[in-house]
C-alpha cells in the first residue's frame, strides 16, 4: 500500500519498489533534518527506549531508493528530542533522560568508528528541557534552550558553552521559535499563552513594542515583543514562525486546533484550523512554500495544510503589509533587510512563474485547507518535519516508524518552479 | 291670289305667329281689335268677335302681301326682262308658297336674302350658315347664289322651257319682284323710324347735357369757397394747437412720473397689506421704464429704492415658501411670484421643494407621534394628510415649474431638471412615507390589521398612481412592502429563536448548579425549544393571510410573486435553523471567556435540537402544510401550476436537526474529556517523583474525584437524556464491527510495510506478532475512541471516559515509573477498569484503553523486568475501594433524598 503511495506522488517518480516507510524497533519521538547538509535528505532519528540500548539513525531518503539507514549511532539514555545544527550537518543536540533528570548534549558523529562524540552538554536545567533551537541563519553563535520556567541564551563558541542571558521566569514552558527574519526574536509558548522576546544580547537596541510591565526580571534588555495570552483553550504544544514573513506565528496543542496568529495584532488569531480528534504535538511552516504546513497527532494522523491567504505567495501579490516600515522594523540591521528583500524577490519569481503555468488552477492554489490526512502511522506522532527537496517530509510515530510523503502532486506541481 | 282670298283660319294664325314680331298688344293697337278676341282666335276658339279678327288678320295678311309685291315690282324694273323664264319660276313659285307659310324658319330665311341683297352680302352670313346657302352659292343657275349667271340662266331657261311655261315663269318672276319689292319697303320704313328715334334721343340728351353744365359750375365755385375757409381756419389755430399738444403731453409725463415717485410707498403698502401680487404687478409693468433711465440719479434712486423693497418682498416670499407653516397655496402662490420676479428658477425650485418636504415631513412626524387604536383609521388619516398634500404639491410644482416651459430648446432643457426634482422629491416624500406606514404597521402586530392597513394604502396610493407613473408604481410600493413584512417575520424569527437560545443560556448561567435540582434544566430546554416551535407556527399564522382571497383582493395578483419570496425565506429559515444551532459551536470555540457558554449549554442546546427533532418539526411541517394549502386556494390554480410548491420532507429536516445534536453532543464530550483529563493529568504531575514511591496501599484519591465528577457530568446529562437507550439494541456493536473492519485493512496496511531487506522492521513485525490483540486493540481504538456518541447518558459518558484515558496514556507516556509506582497506576487502573465494568457493563474500548494504559506504565517502568503487582493484593485493593465507594455513594443518595423529603 505504501509503494503504491509513493507511486503516486510526483517528485519520486520510481519504478517500483522505493520504500517510504522505515521502522525502528524502539519507541521513539525525536527526529530532526539534518538541513545544514542541502544536497541530501537526512534525517536523524532518536529512539527512546527507557531500558533498551538506545540510538540515533542516521537515515537518508533518495529518489528511487526510498529510505535508507547510514549509520547507527548508540546513544546513552532515551532521547526525547533532537536537532540538527544548522552550521553543521555532523553536529546534533539531543535531549535525553537520565531517569532522574532531563540533559541536553551536543554530539559529533564519527561515521568512520559509527560513535558519538559529545562535543559539550548544557548544563543547568529544570525539569524537562525542550527541542533546543539553534540559530536559523545557520551560524554557530547561540543556541537557544527551554527548560520548565527559563529560557537560556548559550554561546557554544569553542565547544564550551556558557550562558550569555537567561530569561524567562515562566510556568509550563513547552515549545519555542526563532524569528528567522527578525533579528533576535523568540516566542515561546507556556501552557496557554505565547510570547515574544528580544533575546538580544550586547549592544543597547531599540525596544520592540514596550511592554516593561509584562518583563518579569531585572534584565532590561529582554522585552516580550508581543504576548497572546490563552492562545489556545489547552496546552500548546507547538509553535512556529513562518520562515519568509516576519509576523506570521502559528500554534497548536492539545485542544487540536491549528492558529495563525499575526504577532502585531494578537487579539484574534488570522486563521484557525481544526483537524484533529486529539493533540497536535508538532506543527511546521515548509521553509520555501510558507502556505504549506504539517501537523501532527496522537490520533494517529499527520494533516498538510494549504494555508495561501496569509502566505508570502499572497503577499507578493497584495504588496502591502510587509513594505510598511513598520517600527519593529527599524531595529533591523541592513543585512537581514537585504536578506528579507532577497527573499521576497525569490519568491515573488516563483509567484510569478506560477500565474504562468497554473493559471487554470487559481482558485484551487489560494484556498485555505486542509490538504490531505496521512494516516500511514498506528501510534501517536510526536514529531513530524520537512525534508531538504521542497516537497517531502518526515513524520515518526512513538512505535517507531518513519514515514516520508510527499506533498500531492497536483500541489506540489501548482508550486513548482518551472 | 285666289289662293291668298282663300285663307284658312289655321293659315291665318301660323302667319300671324310667323311674322308679327312684336305682341299681341301691338297688333291689336295697330288694328283696332280686342286682345281678348285675338287671344281666342289664336287659341283656335273662334266666336263671334272672331270675324272680326280674321278680318284684320287678313287685312295684316293682304298688307304683308302687297309691300312683298311692291319690293319685287322695283326689282323688276331694275332688273329688265331678265327675270322672266317659265319652268324655273314655277318651281321657285312653288317652293315658296310651300315653305312661307309652313314653317316661320322659312320666311324668316326669306327676309334675310331680301336685307342681304339690299345690304350686300357678308351680312348675316356665317351666323347663321345654313347648308341652303352653300348648296346655292355654287349653282349659277340659282337665281339666289351669289355667283348667277344671268345669261345661262336665261339660255337655259329658253332652251329648256315652253312658251307656256316660259310665260308662266314670267308671271312667277312678276308676282316674286312684287313681294320682294314690299319686303324692301317695310324694311327701308322700319329702319327709318329707328333712325328718327334714335335722333330724337340724341337731341334730348344734347339739352339736357347742357343743363347740367352750369349746375356744375356752381358747385365747383362753392367748393373752392369752402377750401379757403377751412384753410384759413387751420392756419389760424394751429399755432394752439401745438402747445395743446405739448401741454398735454407734458401732463401725460407728469403723471406717469407721479406714479413712478409714489411706486415704493405703493410698493411698501402692498407689501404691508400682504397683497404681494398687486405688488409684483406694479414693479413689473415699471421696472422696464426704470431701467431705461436709470441714468436719471432720480430715476435710480426709485429703484433701488423699489429694488429694494421688492428684495425684502422676495425674502418674505421666500420665508413663505421654506416656512414649513404656511399654507400650500400661499406657498404656490408665492412661487409663482417669485418666478414672476424673475428670481432664478433654481433657487426658488429647491426652496420650494425644500419647504415642502419640510412642510410634508412634519405632517408625517406629527402622525408618526399620534397614536392609534385602529390600522386603518391610522392608514386612512395617514393618507388624508399625506396623498392629498402629496398631490396638491405635485401639481402645483408641476403647474410652476414644467408647464411653464415651452418648446424652447435651452427651457426644454430646464423643464427635465423640474421633472428630474420632482421625481426626487416624490421618491423622498414617498419613502417617508411609506416609512411612517411601515412603522404604524408595525405596532400592529396582528396580521388581520396590517393587512388592513396595506388595503388602505394600496387603494388610496392608486389613486395617485398618474403621479408617480413614472417613479415608482404602486406594485411596487405593494411589493416591497410585503416583502419587508415577509422578510420582518422571518428576520424577527430568526431573531426570537436567537434570544430564546440566549435567555436560555443566561439562565443557565443565572442558576449555575441549581439548575440541576429537579427536573429544571429538562423544563428550561424544554421550554426553549417549545417557544421557538411555537414561534415558527406563529410565522406561518402570521403569512397566511395574505393568500386569504376574501381580504386581500389587492394582493392577488403578486400571490406568486409573494409566495415565491416566502418560498425562498423559508428554505433560507431552514437553513438557519440547522445552521445556527452549529454556530453556537463556532461561537464557543472562539470566545476565550469560557464561562459564557458553559457546557450545560451544549448540553441543553442538543436537546433542544433532539425536542424539535422529535416532536416539534412534526408540528412545524404540519403547520407549513396548511399554510401552502391556503396558499394553493389563494392563488388561481394556473398560477399555482407554475409553482413547483416546495417540500421540505419531515425526515430530512429530523435528520439535519439529529446530526447537528450529535455533532453538539461530540463537542461537548470533548469539553467535558478535557476535565476528565485534566484531573487524570494533575493526579500524575502531583506525584512529583514516580521512582520513588511505597508500595500501593490504596486505590489513589485522584480516581475518586474523577469519578465524582463522571458521575456529576452523568446526572447532568441524565437531566436531559435518558440513562441508557433500550431501543437501540446494539449500538456499539456496530461500531465495533465498523471498526473491526477498519483493523482489517489496518493490519494489511502492516503487512504491506513489512520490509524484508530491513532488519529492524522484521524484528518490529516480529514483536508485533508477539502482540496480536494489542495490535487489533490499537485500531479498535483509532477509530472508536473519537466515534460520535449516542443519545444517552451512558454512551456521552463512554465517550468522555475514552478521550479521557487517551489523553491519560499521552501523559503516562511522559513519564517514568518505578516499580511501585507502576503498580499504583496498575491499582488505579484496575479500580477504574472495575468501576467503569459496575456502570456501564462491558465494553470492549474502554478495557483495551485500560489495557494499552496499562502496557504504557510497563513500558516506562524504569526496572528491566517489571513484575505487576500481584493479582489478589490487586483484586482487593479494588473490590474494597469499589465497596466502600459504593457505600458512599448510596449513602450520599439517601442523605440527598432525605434532605429532599425534608423539604
Amino acid at each position: 500500500m505504501f509503494n503504491n503511495n509513493s507511486n503516486n506522488v510526483g517528485i519520486n517518480v520510481q519504478s517500483g519498489g522505493a520504500i517510504n516507510v522505515y521502522g525502528i524497533s524502539l519507541k521513539s519521538r525525536a527526529i530532526s533534518l539534518i538541513g545544514a547538509d542541502q544536497d541530501s535528505n537526512r534525517f536523524l532519528v532518536g529512539t527512546q527506549a527507557l531500558k533498551e540500548e538506545n540510538e540515533v539513525r542516521l537515515i537518508e531518503e533518495k529518489e528511487n531508493e526510498g529510505i535508507g539507514l547510514v549509520s547507527i549511532f548508540s546513544h546513552p539514555k532515551e532521547i526525547w528530542s533532537i536537532t540538527s545544527c544548522t552550521y553543521d550537518a555532523d553536529s546534533f543536540f539531543t535531549v535525553y533522560n537520565t531517569g532522574t533528570e532531563y540533559r541536553s548534549s551536543c554530539w559529533k558523529m564519527n561515521h568512520e568508528s559509527t560513535t558519538l562524540e559529545e562535543l559539550f552538554e548544557l548544563k543547568g536545567h529544570q525539569g524537562m528541557i525542550k527541542p533546543i533551537l539553534c540559530d536559523p541563519s545557520e551560524t554557530d553563535d547561540y543556541v537557544i534552550s527551554l527548560d520548565d520556567s527559563t529560557i537560556r541564551l548559550w554561546s557554544i563558541k569553542n565547544n564550551t558553552p556558557s550562558v550569555v542571558k537567561s530569561f524567562g521566569g515562566l510556568n509550563k514552558l513547552t515549545a519555542g521559535s526563532i524569528n528567522p527574519n527578525i533579528n533576535n526574536q523568540l516566542a515561546t509558548a507556556n501552557d496557554v499563552n505565547i510570547k515574544g522576546w528580544d533575546f538580544r544580547s550586547g549592544k543597547d537596541h531599540i525596544e520592540i513594542n514596550n511592554n516593561d510591565n509584562n518583563n518579569n526580571n531585572n534584565k532590561k534588555t529582554y522585552r516580550e515583543s508581543f504576548k497572546i495570552d490563552k492562545a489556545h483553550s489547552e496546552l500548546i504544544r507547538d509553535i512556529d514562525f513562518n520562515p519568509n514573513k516576519p509576523y506570521i506565528l502559528l500554534s497548536a496543542g492539545d485542544d487540536g486546533k491549528l492558529k495563525f496568529w499575526d504577532t502585531r495584532y494578537t487579539e484574534e488569531p488570522v486563521k484557525m484550523f481544526s483537524g484533529h480528534n486529539h493533540w497536535i504535538w508538532n506543527a511546521k511552516f515548509n521553509k520555501y512554500h510558507d502556505q504549506l504546513v504539517i501537523t501532527s497527532s496522537s490520533d494517529n494522523t499527520v494533516n498538510l495544510w494549504h494555508v495561501y491567504s496569509i502566505s508570502s505567495a499572497m503577499q507578493d501579490q497584495n504588496k502591502d503589509i510587509t513594505s510598511n516600515s513598520s517600527p519593529s522594523i527599524e531595529g533591523q540591521t541592513n543585512e537581514q533587510q537585504q536578506q528579507q528583500q532577497q527573499q521576497q524577490q525569490q519568491s515573488h519569481s516563483s509567484h510569478s512563474s506560477h500565474i504562468s503555468s497554473t493559471g487554470g488552477k487559481t482558485n484551487k492554489r489560494k484556498e485555505d485547507k486542509l490538504i490531505k490526512t496521512f494516516e500511514e502511522h498506528e501510534d501517536s506522532v510526536y514529531n513530524v518535519c520537512w525534508g531538504t527537496s521542497n516537497f517531502i517530509f518526515a513524520s515518526l510515530s512513538y512505535d517507531g516508524r518513519v514515514v516520508i510523503n510527499n506533498v500531492p502532486k497536483e500541489y506540489a506541481d501548482l508550486l513548482t518552479i518551472e | 291670289m285666289s289662293a291668298a282670298n282663300q285663307l284658312s283660319d289655321e293659315k291665318l294664325i301660323q302667319f300671324f305667329y310667323a311674322n308679327w314680331k312684336l305682341s299681341q298688344q301691338d297688333f291689336c293697337k295697330s288694328y283696332g281689335e280686342d286682345p281678348q278676341a285675338l287671344a281666342r282666335f289664336l287659341n283656335r276658339q273662334p266666336d263671334q268677335s272672331s270675324e272680326r279678327v280674321r278680318t284684320s288678320l287678313k287685312k295684316y295678311w293682304e298688307k304683308y302681301q302687297m309691300s312683298f309685291t311692291d319690293h319685287l315690282d322695283e326689282d323688276e324694273s331694275g332688273g329688265g326682262g331678265s327675270g322672266s323664264g317659265s319652268g324655273g319660276v314655277d318651281q321657285q313659285q312653288q317652293q315658296q308658297q310651300y315653305t312661307a307659310p309652313s314653317t316661320p324658319g322659312g320666311g324668316k330665311r326669306s327676309l334675310r336674302n331680301l336685307l342681304q341683297n339690299y345690304y350686300g352680302p357678308g351680312i348675316g352670313d356665317g351666323s347663321d350658315g345654313n347648308g341652303g346657302s352653300g348648296v346655292l352659292s355654287n349653282d349659277p343657275l340659282d337665281i339666289d347664289s351669289p355667283s348667277f349667271d344671268l345669261k345661262a340662266y336665261f339660255e337655259n331657261t329658253i332652251k329648256k322651257s315652253t312658251l307656256q311655261q316660259l310665260v308662266a315663269k314670267d308671271n312667277d318672276m312678276v308676282s316674286e319682284i312684287r313681294t320682294l319689292d314690299g319686303d324692301m319697303k317695310t324694311l327701308v320704313y322700319d329702319n327709318y323710324t329707328k333712325f328718327i328715334n334714335a335722333t330724337d334721343i340724341i337731341k334730348k340728351m344734347k339739352n339736357n347735357v347742357e343743363n347740367m353744365e352750369e349746375g356744375m359750375q356752381l358747385l365747383s365755385k362753392n367748393m373752392e369757397l369752402i377750401t379757403t375757409c377751412s384753410d384759413k381756419i387751420n392756419s389760424t389755430l394751429s399755432v394752439r394747437r401745438e402747445k395743446i399738444d405739448q401741454l398735454s403731453g407734458l401732463h401725460k409725463l407728469l403723471q406717469k412720473l407721479q406714479y413712478l415717485t409714489a411706486l415704493p410707498s405703493r410698493l411698501n403698502h402692498c407689501v404691508e397689506m400682504q397683497a404681494y401680487s398687486q405688488a409684483v404687478k406694479y414693479y413689473n409693468s415699471n421696472n422696464g421704464i426704470l431701467k431705461q433711465y436709470s441714468h436719471i440719479p432720480s430715476f435710480q434712486n426709485i429703484q433701488t429704492e423699489c429694488d429694494n423693497i421688492i428684495n425684502q418682498m422676495k425674502l418674505k416670499l421666500h420665508e413663505k415658501i421654506t416656512n414649513i407653516e404656511t399654507q400650500q397655496t400661499e406657498v404656490a402662490e408665492a412661487a409663482e411670484m417669485l418666478l414672476e420676479l424673475l428670481d432664478p428658477i433654481d433657487t426658488v425650485r429647491s426652496a420650494y421643494l425644500q419647504g415642502r418636504k419640510q412642510h410634508t415631513f412634519a405632517l408625517l412626524k406629527h402622525i408618526e407621534k399620534k397614536e392609534f387604536t385602529d390600522v386603518v383609521e391610522c392608514i386612512k388619516e395617514l393618507n388624508k394628510i399625506f396623498l392629498s398634500e402629496f398631490s396638491y404639491n405635485h401639481e402645483s410644482y408641476t403647474s410652476l415649474f414644467v408647464n411653464r416651459f415651452d418648446g424652447v430648446h435651452s427651457s426644454k432643457k430646464e423643464m427635465m431638471v423640474s421633472k428630474q426634482h420632482l421625481e426626487e422629491f416624490s421618491k423622498d416624500l414617498f419613502n417617508r412615507y411609506l416609512a411612517v406606514a411601515k412603522l404604524k404597521l408595525a405596532i400592529f402586530k396582528s396580521p388581520d390589521e396590517k393587512i388592513k392597513g396595506l388595503e388602505v394604502l394600496c387603494i388610496d396610493v392608486a389613486k395617485i398612481q398618474k403621479q408617480l407613473a413614472d417613479i415608482s408604481s404602486v406594485d411596487d410600493i405593494i411589493n416591497s412592502t410585503v416583502y419587508d413584512q415577509i422578510a420582518y417575520y422571518f428576520d424577527n424569527l430568526q431573531k426570537t429563536i436567537k434570544e430564546h437560545i440566549s435567555t436560555m443560556n443566561a439562565t443557565l448561567i443565572n442558576k449555575s448548579s441549581a439548575i440541576l435540582e429537579g427536573n429544571s434544566l429538562a423544563e428550561l430546554s424544554e421550554k426553549t425549544a417549545k417557544e421557538i416551535v411555537s414561534d415558527i407556527l406563529q410565522l406561518f399564522k402570521n403569512l397566511r393571510p395574505f393568500f386569504l382571497p376574501t381580504e386581500t383582493s389587492f394582493l392577488t395578483r403578486h400571490f406568486s410573486t409573494i409566495f415565491t419570496k416566502i418560498q425562498v425565506n423559508l428554505q433560507n429559515f431552514f437553513l438557519f435553523l440547522n445552521i445556527h444551532f452549529l454556530d453556537y459551536l463556532d461561537i464557543i470555540i472562539k470566545t476565550s471567556n469560557k464561562e459564557q457558554y458553559g457546557s450545560r449549554f451544549l448540553l441543553a442546546l442538543a436537546s433542544v435540537c433532539l425536542y424539535l427533532e422529535s416532536k416539534g418539526i412534526n408540528q412545524v411541517v404540519q403547520s407549513m402544510n396548511e399554510f401552502i394549502n391556503t396558499v394553493k386556494q389563494g392563488m388561481h390554480s394556473s398560477a399555482a401550476a407554475h409553482h413547483d410548491i416546495f417540500s421540505i420532507n419531515t425526515p430530512d429536516l429530523a435528520k439535519r436537526l439529529k446530526e447537528a445534536a450529535q455533532r453538539i453532543l461530540t463537542v461537548y464530550t470533548k469539553m467535558q474529556s478535557k476535565s476528565i483529563e485534566k484531573i487524570l493529568r494533575v493526579g500524575l504531575d502531583s506525584t512529583p517523583n514516580w521512582l520513588a514511591l511505597k508500595e500501593p496501599r490504596d486505590v489513589r484519591q485522584v480516581n475518586d474525584i474523577l469519578l465524582d465528577e463522571l458521575q456529576k457530568i452523568g446526572a447532568e446529562i441524565g437531566k436531559l437524556l435518558p440513562v441508557t437507550n433500550q431501543q437501540l439494541t446494539t449500538p456499539t456493536m456496530s461500531r465495533v464491527g465498523g471498526g473491526h473492519s477498519r483493523s482489517m485493512s489496518g493490519s494489511g496496511n502492516s503487512n504491506v510495510s513489512v520490509n524484508n531487506n530491513n532488519s529492524d522492521a522484521m524484528r518490529r513485525n516480529q514483536s508485533n506478532a508477539n502482540l496480536p490483540s494489542n495490535s487489533n486493540n490499537l485500531f479498535d481504538k483509532r477509530f472508536d475512541i473519537y466515534a460520535p456518541v449516542d443519545f444517552y447518558v451512558n454512551s456521552i459518558l463512554v465517550g468522555i471516559v475514552k478521550l479521557s484515558l487517551k489523553s491519560y496514556i499521552e501523559c503516562l507516556r511522559t513519564k517514568t515509573f518505578g516499580t511501585n509506582g507502576y503498580h499504583q497506576i496498575q491499582v488505579d487502573l484496575r479500580f477504574l477498569k472495575l468501576y467503569f465494568t459496575d456502570m456501564f457493563g462491558t465494553q470492549q474500548s474502554i478495557d483495551s484503553l485500560i489495557q494499552e494504559a496499562d502496557n504504557t506504565v510497563a513500558d516506562r517502568c524504569s526496572s528491566v523486568d517489571p513484575i505487576p503487582l500481584e493479582d489478589s493484593i490487586m483484586k482487593m485493593l479494588c473490590e474494597n475501594k469499589l465497596k466502600s465507594r459504593k457505600e458512599e455513594e448510596r449513602n450520599k443518595s439517601t442523605m440527598i433524598n432525605m434532605i429532599s423529603v425534608d423539604n
